[in-house]
């Protein structure tokens, strides 16, 4: 599926003040962060993807399983999203922190597979209402309640928990999974939903506030 | 911005996902994605397409310049090999008319009884092509001389069926006439030679009749002059004959190619034999009378030139001087 320019460079504000400029090759430190290592591969250091991609790779793909239930489909779209980050180096700008430029990529390519699939409102995502957006998971082809996750450990435990996040609504669990795995702040998380930072923070305490009514001797 | 994140974080939720949700991506999808971000770097296909943009005008021209040189080549060939013998070319009817109009006064003698020249072409071959309407009325209303080309080549000349008859006739050989015009002209050659010896062995006679008249009446008991001087010439004769008569094998050819100087030379045999004579050497005994003469005529240069003559035939000359000589020897230097 093609990358679209919005999705290459999600963020088109000022550039930060503080943001890393880009080191020569084989020049990039341990402690570097993840922007100064997105220039180094810009600039051909494929070491510096290689560090950034282990940095990274379980949260985008738990954030992309967690959503459609589906490690093929998870596959898939996690392919897609760092190929398109690949492609995508050239006009990397470091405008904002590379962990929210990179969750930008998964978001829209989730949105993306859910438009494909036209069976599921796009607007579900932001949708407040805990019944209907229930529904409208339960409704995804191909979810886990119909099919059983077979890259997912069948512990107890993860059983307990996917059964608690399936039972969130589409925009919190998005909310939780973002807030948890990317380590964005309110305001990286309500700047790529395209909400506002307080319904971003609601939702997020209601995620929080129903894993533990769900999870509570586990947590 | 972090102490909002940090207040709505709950740490038993998050230790609970942390310990228990660990979903990771297949090694296989790893090892693919790093591939394709090496790849993505290492690739650098913009160099290899200006690459091949920059090869591929040099890559166009490259037949058409082998092409350019084989036909320029092969023109340059073609130009330089000679004519084909069956190339229908004819000799300008004009161009050898002219020729012959200007032979034809200046030479002496009729082209019959010319003597043939040296077996030598005396001009190189020259072709030109006529037009083709004109050529065969050229032939058929003037005969056309027979060019020098075709003189050289009677095997051409009768090849060629068509030419007229009297061109043929022109340029057949007479090996009889130019035999005859060659003798003459080596008996003539021959009767030069020998006058130039006679003239030559003419003083040579004069001065042998000389001292064979000194000797014969100065001293009696002088050794016969004619004696030794008839053998020497002999045998000189007889080793100049050896010397300039070529290899046994070879004296039949010589003998049969010119004839008239064998016997030009035996003729001029006699006289031949007289030079050595000439050339005789004058016996001490006559140089020794004659300067005595000279000296009792009071001829002082005679004697002295008398002497000087005696010390070049004789090296031994003051020797064999008698002593009332010797001081006048001594005052003469050598």
């Amino acid at each position: 599926m093609p990358l679209r320019a919005s999705m290459a460079r999600p963020h088109t504000g000022r550039a930060m003040p503080d943001a890393p400029r880009a080191r020569p090759k084989d020049e990039v430190g341990d402690d570097a962060g993840d922007e100064a290592l997105m220039l180094a591969y810009a600039a051909g250091n494929a070491g510096a993807f290689d560090r950034l991609y282990a940095r990274h790779r379980g949260g985008v793909y738990r954030y992309l399983v967690r959503h459609v239930g589906n490690a093929g489909v998870a596959d898939e779209l996690f392919q897609d999203v760092w190929m398109n980050a690949i492609k995508a180096r050239a006009s990397y700008v470091p405008t904002a922190k590379f962990a929210t430029w990179l969750y930008t990529l998964a978001h829209h390519r989730l949105v993306d597979h859910w438009r494909s699939r036209g069976s599921v409102r796009i607007d579900s995502l932001d949708d407040e209402g805990d019944e209907e957006t229930g529904a409208l998971v339960d409704a995804i082809p191909g979810s886990r309640v119909d099919e059983p996750e077979t890259r997912v450990a069948s512990s107890a435990a993860r059983e307990r928990i996917d059964a608690a996040l399936r039972a969130l609504p589409s925009a919190q669990r998005d909310a939780f999974l973002l807030h948890i795995e990317s380590q964005m702040s309110l305001a990286e998380i309500a700047s790529l939903t395209g909400v506002g930072e307080e319904t971003v923070k609601s939702r997020v305490r209601y995620a929080y506030a129903k894993l533990r009514s769900t999870l509570g001797d586990l947590a | 911005m972090s102490a909002e994140r940090d207040d709505l974080r709950d740490e038993g939720i998050a230790r609970m996902w942390r310990e228990h949700v660990r979903d990771e991506p297949p090694a296989a999808l790893d090892d693919t994605i790093r591939a394709a971000a090496r790849r993505a770097v290492g690739a650098k296909p913009q160099v290899t397409t200006a690459v091949a943009e920059a090869r591929e005008p040099w890559r166009w021209w490259m037949p058409l310049a082998a092409a350019a040189t084989i036909g320029a080549i092969a023109v340059g060939v073609l130009q330089n090999l000679p004519r084909d013998a069956d190339e229908p070319t004819v000799v300008s009817d004009a161009v050898n008319a002219e020729s012959a109009a200007r032979a034809r006064p200046t030479s002496p003698v009729p082209p019959a009884a010319a003597p043939a020249p040296a077996p030598m072409p005396e001009a190189v071959p020259q072709k030109k092509v006529a037009p083709p309407a004109s050529e065969p009325e050229l032939r058929d209303r003037t005969p056309l001389p027979m060019p020098r080309l075709q003189a050289n080549k009677p095997d051409t000349a009768a090849k060629r069926s068509d030419a007229p008859s009297e061109a043929k006739e022109a340029f057949v050989p007479q090996p009889p006439a130019d035999a005859r015009q060659i003798d003459a002209n080596m008996d003539k050659l021959k009767q030069e030679q020998v006058g130039a010896l006679e003239k030559r062995a003419q003083p040579a006679d004069d001065l042998a009749r000389r001292n064979e008249r000194d000797a014969g009446q100065s001293f009696a008991a002088s050794p016969p002059p004619a004696s030794a001087p008839a053998r020497e010439p002999a045998r000189e004769q007889k080793d100049a004959v050896d010397a300039t008569a070529p290899a046994p094998e070879s004296r039949a050819k010589v003998r049969a190619f010119a004839p008239p100087a064998q016997s030009t030379q035996a003729a001029a045999g006699g006289r031949a034999a007289a030079e050595p004579q000439a050339m005789a050497v004058t016996p001490p005994e006559g140089f020794v009378a004659e300067i005595r003469r000279r000296l009792a005529a009071g001829d002082r240069d005679g004697a002295v030139r008398e002497l000087q003559r005696f010390r070049r035939t004789h090296v031994d000359a003051d020797a064999r001087l008698p002593d009332d000589l010797k001081a006048f020897a001594a005052s003469v230097a050598r």
